[in-house]
């Protein structure tokens, strides 16, 4: 279990990493609901996160992602991955909140036709006998 | 469970366990199929859950060592750069592959004739092409008959697979440069086929397919095989093939899911346990017969393993193209896949395109790459790599090397004490020049495509898809392992239908041929029936 100064100085963090923006409506990623998300993540691999956040409590501020780029990227990855499957955002990205499955995507077919310079050039295969 | 004799015990229900099983049916012999793990569960693949990035780098990892479900064991990696990736489960690694289903080339079986390099294979193209057909029919594979780097024997189940914005936007760079590309081959239903629903493009194929579009062969084979009699032994962990006194297979040790050890005695012992589950089993057989490990007199068991180091390249575009949708893959190409005398390697490799990221990933990337940035900046720079990013990959042949190769653990076991194997491998020179070579060339082709930025990476790391060599086939039994049609040279009935054999690796990825050699394998035992052993 992470300590409440450990909880606190990662919302810091989370908050630091991805703010709230009014011009794209989307909260922070220290919003609570994805904090809740954030810390379960955390808490799955928390060595690596406390030995992060105590980096990062030296530093105090985003230059951590330059100086200490392995500790940031422990950090970065549980963020982004609570971050990016938040309704609110997913919806801000133009996606629909759900998971793939079942819903699936639709994709365009393409346009096949561009084959016609490779059909023109003939056989590519080497020949053994 | 039946008390009857087993005529037949493979190990290993994934791609070649699963075919050989099928074909060997029709002998109506007691044939059972033993795997350490369980059918997968589509219901609970990552695609199904909001957090499906997440699980991806946790309990849905491709590494073992990193997954750690009760079905793995261990693998020592530490002694490689690239790490092995698997599944243990019914399906084995088709549960987890992207269904790219090309063939190796014609050329592929003669490379010491053309290029000489490593050895010829003692079978050649020809032999396989009837099971490649027949392989592609219980597979189901979509694509597009003429692709001029095959020879034209090649018909396709299904349409193929959409090429969506990033194959068109790829296959444009492909034409300006007058390079090769052609629509993938894959092993993705694109219309309903055989019982599985058709792709909707959930763009997950590397962590189980939800939809049951893809042919992994717990839906494709294994429904045949079970229904034509073929027994499937679930969370039965093999330990160690038993010999007799006359050196003959006379069946194996297993453990079962409470970790019960138990004999099971068979005429005919099939290793489809992958190029390092076999050799594991192989090396910890030893009798006093065997005191190598079994089917070891070449000293081969082991040696020469293959895998496909790949080089990753992405662009970043100023428009959406597919993000994660569709099936992974959409095109290949062959363009450099066989030896040029004005390169600095033999060899080759192929290119596959590989759509691209979605948001979590692309988020990571932005953060490796460093222009994602922490604070004010974020959200309009993240709006420039999301849907954005388009991957693409080559696979490099890997010749083999007696030094690159699977041993066994000296001090860990797994689970059921069973020691684990131990990867030992470096990069060659002539696959590091390969690597360098299609990264460049990648680049060039994302360029021409329009990528305003491209990244270029290798070997990937988590990348040992492919696991072959390590019990080589071939006419010389002190050269080889197993002759031209699986039998062991040692052990008249033991058989190898896995990516052991390969003698060479391809350049490309190795289930259509591994499977298509399966049921040769199969073919010519049912041929010999009657002197099997002889």
């Amino acid at each position: 279990m992470l300590s409440e100064a450990e909880i606190e100085t990662l919302t810091g963090v989370a908050g630091l990493m991805i703010p709230a923006s009014e011009a794209h409506g989307v909260p922070g990623a220290d919003d609570s609901a994805i904090m809740s998300e954030i810390i379960v993540s955390a808490e799955r691999t928390e060595d690596a996160v406390r030995n992060a956040l105590a980096a990062f409590a030296e530093v105090g501020d985003s230059s951590f992602q330059q100086s200490h780029p392995d500790e940031a990227a422990v950090l970065q990855t549980i963020v982004a991955s609570c971050y990016y499957r938040d309704a609110r955002v997913l919806v801000s990205l133009g996606r629909k909140p759900q998971p793939p499955f079942p819903e699936g995507h639709e994709m365009e077919e393409g346009d096949f036709s561009l084959l016609d310079p490779v059909r023109a050039r003939g056989e590519i295969w080497r020949k053994v006998d | 469970m039946k008390t009857d004799p087993i005529d037949v015990l493979i190990v290993g229900a994934g791609a070649s366990g699963a075919a050989v099983a099928w074909s060997l049916a029709d002998t109506k012999m007691r044939i059972v199929c033993m795997d350490q793990g369980g059918t997968p569960d589509p219901t609970q693949f990552p695609a199904n859950f909001m957090d499906w990035e997440e699980r991806r780098n946790g309990p849905d990892h491709i590494s073992p060592n990193i997954r750690k479900a009760p079905s793995d064991y261990p693998i020592n990696d530490d002694g490689s750069p690239i790490k092995v990736v698997n599944y243990n489960g019914v399906g084995g690694g088709t549960v987890l592959f992207a269904g790219h289903f090309p063939r190796l080339h014609p050329s592929d079986f003669k490379v010491k004739t053309l290029d000489g390099v490593a050895d010829d294979w003692p079978i050649d193209y020809q032999t396989l092409e009837p099971f490649f057909a027949i392989n592609d029919r219980m597979m189901g594979v979509s694509g597009l008959p003429g692709d001029t780097a095959y020879p034209a024997d090649r018909n396709n189940q299904m349409p193929p697979v959409p090429l969506g914005k990033s194959g068109e936007a790829l296959a444009k760079g492909f034409n300006k440069l007058g390079w090769h590309w052609w629509p993938s081959d894959v092993a993705i239903a694109t219309q309903p086929y055989d019982g599985r629903a058709q792709c909707i493009n959930l763009g997950a194929c590397l962590w189980g397919c939800a939809q049951g579009a893809k042919g992994s062969t717990d839906v494709t084979y294994w429904p045949h095989a079970k229904r034509a009699g073929v027994e499937l032994w679930e969370h039965c962990r093999v330990s160690q093939i038993l010999v007799g006194d006359d050196g003959m297979a006379e069946g194996v040790l297993y453990f079962d899911k409470d970790g019960v050890e138990h004999k099971a005695e068979a005429h005919v012992v099939i290793m489809a346990a992958n190029g390092v589950g076999t050799p594991r089993l192989l090396l910890t057989s030893t009798s006093k017969q065997f005191p190598d490990g079994l089917a070891n007199s070449s000293g081969l068991v082991g040696r020469n393993l293959m895998f496909h180091p790949y080089s990753f390249t992405e662009g970043v575009f100023d428009y959406p193209v597919d993000g994660a949708r569709g099936p992974l893959k959409s095109i290949w190409s062959h363009e450099f896949y066989e030896t040029d005398l004005d390169r600095d390697f033999v060899r080759g490799y192929m290119f596959e395109a590989a759509r691209g990221r979605p948001p979590v990933n692309a988020a990571l990337a932005g953060y490796e790459w460093g222009t994602l940035p922490w604070g004010e900046g974020h959200h309009d720079a993240f709006r420039k790599l999301n849907d954005r990013i388009m991957a693409f990959c080559a696979i490099c042949e890997d010749l083999p090397e007696l030094h690159n190769r699977v041993t066994l653990d000296p001090d860990q076991t797994d689970a059921n004490g069973i020691p684990v194997p131990k990867v030992d491998y470096t990069l060659s020179e002539n696959s590091k020049k390969m690597l360098e070579h299609s990264a460049a060339r990648a680049t060039d082709i994302l360029n021409a495509a329009g990528a305003t930025e491209v990244h270029a990476g290798y070997p990937i790391v988590y990348a040992g898809w492919h696991l072959l060599g390590t019990a080589k086939m071939g006419l010389d039994p002190e050269t080889s392992v197993v002759n031209d049609w699986g039998r062991s040279h040692d052990v008249k009935n033991l058989f190898i239908v896995d990516g052991s054999v390969f003698v060479t690796s391809g350049g490309l990825n190795p289930t259509s041929t591994i499977q298509a050699n399966a049921l040769y394998v199969a073919d010519q035992m049912k041929r010999r029936l009657a002197n099997l052993f002889d």
